[in-house]
Order: structure tokens, then C-alpha cells, then sequence
């Protein structure tokens, strides 16, 4: 409990941050770790709908972030996560930003254990289309899955680890 | 034994070809993403010069734009830069071209502008893509509603008309995710000459078809 408390006093925006930015608390206490009780309130949870591209399709071709999207990794909303993605300059940085930290974040939907989506937790692969960007709740394209016609939209709850601390954790 | 040294050989050369197959083999299919004959200006991590056939005009960028280059003058095309989804299809007449880019990522959007040029050399936008934008609703099986992919995929008929494609997104919110249909449409009256189906184009279009579609079903 003392290393909690001095934890929390080495933050002195604490409030604050916990408000815009549960998932700092979730860093400071359970090094991201979503499976840990201690602090179930403080990590990037919500809801969010599921869409897949199939199999064979958009294969061996780079995507907005300047790589091949692979298997099982999601198609994003930058704004659902706080970066801007309108001028051509946002554009370079919300990119250079996601590519920058995409080996540190996973994006978690048990409830997707029924789909032949090989794991539930995902990485980041690409910027979504404008479907997915104008969604009005989170939305994510899951790349190259089988049967993924029979997918359809799935919406499940989804834990996130490892954003870093100037992203927000999407509310809805 | 002389049977069992040619299995050897056969399994040692077959493997790496195999894993190699899961990739598309851009050069036998040339370079371009939805037009086969399209050029990508950026490559390698740097912006070419795409010319036209002629070699009197090309089209230039850098990471902050796009513009037509024409006896030294730059004029610059509205067009968002996304480098590495960014094509550019010259007509065989070299007064006109089409730019296919997507906004986002690979799954789109999509978006095919095309330019004829004027007496001065400047770029004139056409505005050919909302004739199909126009239509898609009935084409697209989405729920709920979504925006279609366009591109232009070539130049017919004495680069008199263009062939443009409509994709539905291939994700899976629309039951015929996927899908394509194409138009060709006179360049001068803005008119839609042919609806052409899925089946059709593969058929009769395939070889105009970029590296996209050879993996869509």
C-alpha cells in the first residue's frame, strides 16, 4: 500500500490524468497487465464492433503505416485514440506515432474466442477506412480471416495494454 | 534409389517456392495496385517523377503533395498524399491521367481523381468518379450504410473513355464485401457507356486489373 501511495504521489496531475487517461492509473499499478484484479476500473476497457477483410484479400501490400498488415492485426480509428488524422502533417505524425509504439500495444477481445480469429489479442496494422474512421462507436477491421463473410460485426468488450501515456483510452 | 534422389531434389526445390507464394509476384503482374499499368510515385522510399507517354508532362510530389509538371510549371492537385497507396495511370494520349489513392489504409477509401489538361498545360479536374458514386447504393449490401472504394484501372477507346471500378469495402459489414462492377464512361460527356459485372471483368478486363484484385473474390 505505501509503494501505491508513493506511486500515486510521484503524480501530481493525478486526478486529472486518472480522468482524460485510465490507463496510466493501469501503468503506474499492474504494469498493464489486464488480467490483474488489483485495478480493474483503471484499464483501457470498452466496447467496441469488429469487422473482418478476408483471407486472401489485400495480400503483400503495404499499408498506411508503411508495412504489410499482418494476419490477425487491426485496421484503426487514430482519433478513437486521440490523434489527429486530417491535414497531410497529422497524418505523417499520427503515423509515425502509431508505427512508433505498435510493438508495445495489444488490443485484447476475449469474447471473440468463438471466431477463427488464431488468438484474441491483436496488434495494430493499419489506418481504417473511412468506415471505420466515421464509425460512431470504436471500430475495428480485423486483417485475413477465414470465413470472414460469416463474421460480420461483432461487438465485444476490449482491453488495451500498453498505449502510450499521450494517447486516450476510446471511450466508446 | 535413383527415385529416391529425385524426391529429395523435387522437396528441396519445391519448398522455397511454396513459401514464396504467399506473396504476390508484382513484377509478373506489373506495379500498380487496382490499375495494372499504373506507377507508383513513391518507391523506395522516395517520390519519382511519373511521366506521361509522351514525356512532356509528369506528375511530381513530395510528402506534402501532388502536382502536374508541365514545361517547368508546377501546378498542384488537391489530392491527399498517403505514400505508400498512391498510383498514377497516364492515358495513351498523354492529355489526360488518373490518380487512385486511398485516404486511410488499404482497405480504402478509395479514391479516383482524373485530370484532362488544358491548352495552358494545367490540370482540369473531371469529375467522372460521383457518376458511380451516384449509384452505389444499389450496388453496395452494407449494414449500416458505408462508402465505396473507386479507381480507375485504364484508358479505352483512343484514351476517349476510362474504366473505373467499383469495389464494395472488403470487410466483412457488407454481405458482398468485395465485390466489383465496372463502368466505362466517355471521357467528354460524362456519360456511363457500360455497366460491366464482376464475371465480365475478369474475363474480358483481367489484364487491366492491378495486383488488388488478382487475390479478391
Amino acid at each position: 500500500m505505501s509503494a501505491f501511495k508513493a506511486n500515486l504521489c510521484q503524480h501530481t496531475e493525478f486526478t486529472a490524468v486518472l480522468y482524460y487517461r485510465p490507463q496510466v492509473l493501469n501503468r503506474i499499478l499492474v504494469q498493464n497487465d489486464p488480467i490483474n484484479r488489483v485495478d480493474p476500473w483503471g484499464l483501457c476497457t470498452f466496447e467496441a464492433t469488429f469487422t473482418a477483410v478476408g483471407a486472401d484479400q489485400l495480400v503483400g501490400r503495404p499499408g498506411a503505416l508503411g508495412f504489410v498488415p499482418p494476419n490477425g492485426s487491426l485496421a484503426i480509428n487514430p482519433n478513437s485514440f486521440g490523434l489527429p488524422y486530417d491535414t497531410i502533417e497529422e497524418r505523417i505524425a499520427t503515423q509515425n506515432e502509431i508505427r512508433a509504439n505498435v510493438g508495445n500495444i495489444q488490443i485484447s477481445a476475449p469474447g471473440l474466442s468463438e471466431y477463427p480469429t488464431n488468438g484474441t489479442t491483436f496488434t495494430i496494422g493499419d489506418v481504417g477506412d473511412r468506415n471505420i474512421r466515421n464509425s460512431p462507436v470504436t471500430r475495428f477491421d480485423i486483417y485475413r480471416l477465414e470465413n470472414a463473410s460469416g463474421f460480420g460485426r461483432q461487438t465485444v468488450q476490449v482491453t488495451i495494454t500498453g498505449l502510450p501515456g499521450n494517447w486516450l483510452c476510446p471511450t466508446r | 534409389m535413383l527415385n529416391v534422389v529425385l524426391l529429395v531434389v523435387a522437396f528441396i526445390t519445391a519448398v522455397p517456392y511454396v513459401a514464396e507464394c504467399d506473396t504476390i509476384d508484382l513484377d509478373a503482374h506489373g506495379a500498380g495496385i487496382w490499375a495494372n499499368g499504373a506507377k507508383l510515385p513513391f518507391a523506395d522510399d522516395e517520390f519519382t517523377a511519373i511521366r506521361s507517354p509522351n514525356g512532356v508532362f509528369s506528375v511530381s510530389g513530395s510528402i506534402k503533395g501532388l502536382s502536374l509538371i508541365s514545361n517547368g510549371k508546377s501546378s498542384p492537385l488537391n489530392i491527399i498524399v498517403n505514400p505508400p497507396l498512391m498510383e498514377v495511370l497516364w492515358a495513351p494520349d498523354s492529355q489526360k491521367f488518373g490518380i487512385n489513392v486511398s485516404d486511410g489504409g488499404l482497405v480504402g477509401t478509395w479514391e479516383a481523381y482524373i485530370y484532362s489538361i488544358d491548352d495552358h498545360g494545367d490540370p482540369v479536374p473531371l469529375d467522372i468518379p460521383r457518376l458511380i458514386m451516384s449509384i452505389s447504393d444499389e450496388i453496395l449490401q452494407c449494414e449500416p450504410k458505408e462508402e465505396p472504394n473507386i479507381g480507375i484501372v485504364a484508358w479505352l477507346n483512343d484514351s476517349k473513355e476510362a474504366l473505373l471500378i467499383l469495389e464494395v469495402p472488403p470487410h466483412s459489414s457488407c454481405r458482398n464485401m468485395g465485390a466489383i462492377t465496372g463502368f466505362r464512361i466517355a471521357v467528354e460527356t460524362k456519360k456511363i457507356i457500360e455497366r460491366i459485372s464482376e464475371v465480365e471483368l475478369r474475363r474480358n478486363w483481367g489484364k487491366a486489373l492491378g495486383s488488388r484484385f488478382i487475390t479478391n473474390h
